[in-house]
């Protein structure tokens, strides 16, 4: 075999090229970890947004969206009498009546941006325990209480959304009342008001859903009973974990795509590759065959070549897992229905490793292949230097 | 015989025959075990006048739901027969949930359905699942009678039943 540092001596043969190829490895990994890490932040703060003992009653018919769902406001007063099995604190039953309404906000600076509002009352927070203000307080009439994360879902500094500040919903101005935390949730990038403003605000007579928090996820066929022993009221029972499990499911294609373009790309790159490294070999072709001369074998060749390579990409890999850590890791993304943050967990960065290494290797087989192919007599004999 | 109907048909008891369970507790048994008495009406007449207490009998098919039973419970939602059609009998409707009548309005669903529970001595719907007992599923022709259970009104018709009978495919 070839001592290593032969590998490592020839990558410096051509500085241009090796920064070509370790620029190139990094844009590459960078955007595939990149793509990873959005697919694994969507279906996380998916998955986490629903708890399996949050059952939401919905109107019968529009269980795939809780913003055309009508639900009469005597329910939540039905179901918490009627309905065994839920959580209970200080003789208070987590019932939470609320309405979901997404419309423009126009904001101190005259951006608008459309936000998810929810329309709620103190009850939520029995309901979603994760909620935690973190500044400010929970919102009166005419307040809003905006999630964490919802300046970013909006387009706005994080600034604009500070307890004191205010925006104008079907022109009525609201002041921030608050800011609260949901770790890991889509209701971060919400934007809570009270049931009272949001009930006037959309013209709405009726609810969007109400809320509950059982004391075991088990009991869920008690509430579905519930549902069909009060047909009148046309409501149909949802665990809040398969709501948002569904919403995974409508955004499927939406991550296939993206890891889709990132494979496309990595492909490109490949492809790219490959043409560089046939230009690079070829004239190497009397080297090789020279190395062969004083008795190094084909194979030997091959696996010092695939190193080079290899060592090239593997650096672009640091490079790229060095700038995903420092630039991307913790940074929000804005989608649909929320935002999420990016992580660079340990699968992200193993992905981005393994491209790396498969960039090197099978980016370097066909070329290294070609270059060592020519019997010894034609490749001594070869014009290129 | 038109050709959606029968598929309906071949579907129906194919998974009559195959799915079919039997009641495991003495209540539900109890039930199955009983032929429903008296003459059956249809749920829109019955509801009109209907009191708690009453004894009646009714007749329809399981449907006017998205989902007409409830996992793990003996409960479930009889559809009128002479005021709402399942999809699937439409000529041409390739509706994957025919069972839970969206062709029909909503009020009609309202008008035309009615809640069938089993329930206990303490009046606790039975933790025992319904579907596929003794053939008992989506679509099915039932004929059943029973207690109307208190908090029944012409907006709400609820039976306790005592008995059921899962007819065959009536034939066109």
């Amino acid at each position: 075999m070839l001592p290593f540092t032969y590998a490592v001596r020839n990558l410096f043969r051509s500085p241009s090229r090796l920064v070509q190829t370790v620029g190139g490895s990094a844009l590459v990994v960078i955007l595939v970890m990149a793509a990873v890490a959005i697919n694994d932040g969507m279906k996380r703060v998916l998955a986490a947004s629903g708890s399996a003992s949050n059952v939401i009653l919905v109107g019968a018919g529009s269980e795939e969206s809780i913003q055309r769902s009508e639900v009469p406001e005597s329910s939540a007063g039905i179901a918490e009498a009627a309905v065994s099995g839920i959580t209970e604190k200080l003789g208070v039953r987590a019932v939470s009546s609320e309405i979901h309404y997404m419309n423009y906000l126009i904001f101190e600076d005259g951006h608008k941006a459309q936000a998810l509002l929810r329309g709620v009352t103190p009850q939520a927070l029995r309901v979603h325990p994760e909620v935690r203000l973190v500044a400010g307080g929970f919102p009166s009439s005419g307040e809003v209480m905006v999630g964490r994360l919802a300046w970013r879902k909006l387009g706005v500094g994080k600034t604009t959304l500070v307890p004191g500040t205010s925006v104008t919903l079907d022109g009525m101005k609201l002041r921030v009342s608050g800011v609260f935390a949901a770790p890991g949730t889509v209701l971060e990038s919400e934007v809570w008001a009270t049931l009272g403003d949001l009930r006037v605000l959309s013209k709405r007579e009726t609810l969007s859903c109400v809320a509950l928090k059982l004391e075991n996820a088990e009991d869920f066929p008690d509430v579905e009973i519930f549902t069909k022993q009060r047909l009148d009221l046309e409501l149909s029972a949802l665990r809040e974990s398969d709501y948002y499990a569904h919403l995974n499911t409508f955004f499927r294609p939406l991550r296939a795509m993206t890891l889709l373009t990132a494979g496309l790309i990595a492909i490109g790159a490949i492809f790219g590759g490959i043409n560089t490294l046939y230009a690079a070999f070829a004239s190497r072709v009397r080297e090789m065959a020279t190395l062969q001369a004083i008795g190094y074998s084909r194979f030997a060749l091959l696996v010092s070549l695939v190193q080079e390579s290899t060592l090239a990409c593997l650096t672009g890999t640091l490079v790229a897992s060095l700038t995903a850590i420092f630039l991307l890791d913790g940074q929000t993304i804005p989608f649909s229905i929320g935002a999420f943050t990016l992580e660079i967990s340990p699968k992200v960065a193993v992905t981005g490793m393994i491209t790396g290494l498969l960039l090197g290797i099978i980016g370097t087989l066909p070329p290294a292949i070609r270059c060592l192919k020519p019997a010894l007599p034609v490749a001594l004999r070869s014009s290129s230097i | 015989m038109k050709p959606n109907y029968l598929v309906t048909c071949c579907l129906v008891l194919a998974t009559t025959v195959l799915w079919a369970e039997e009641p495991k507790s003495e209540g539900l048994k109890k039930v199955f075990a009983t032929d429903p008495s008296g003459k059956a009406v249809a749920i829109h007449i019955a509801r009109a006048s209907a009191k708690p207490g009453q004894t009646i009998t009714l007749k329809g098919r399981v449907m006017g739901n998205i989902k007409p039973f409830v996992e793990g419970r003996s409960i479930f939602i009889l559809g009128d027969t002479e005021t709402l059609k399942a999809c699937s009998d439409n000529p041409g409707d390739a509706c994957e949930t025919p069972w839970d009548n969206c062709c029909d309005s909503p009020e009609a669903i309202k008008q035309g359905t009615a809640t069938i529970q089993i329930v206990d001595a303490k009046g606790k719907v039975l933790k025992e699942g319904i579907e596929n007992v003794n053939g008992l599923q989506k679509l099915s022709y039932v004929t059943v009678s029973g207690t109307v259970a208190p908090g029944s009104s012409p907006q709400l018709l609820l039976l306790n039943a005592d008995a059921i009978k899962v007819e065959e495919l009536k034939k066109k």
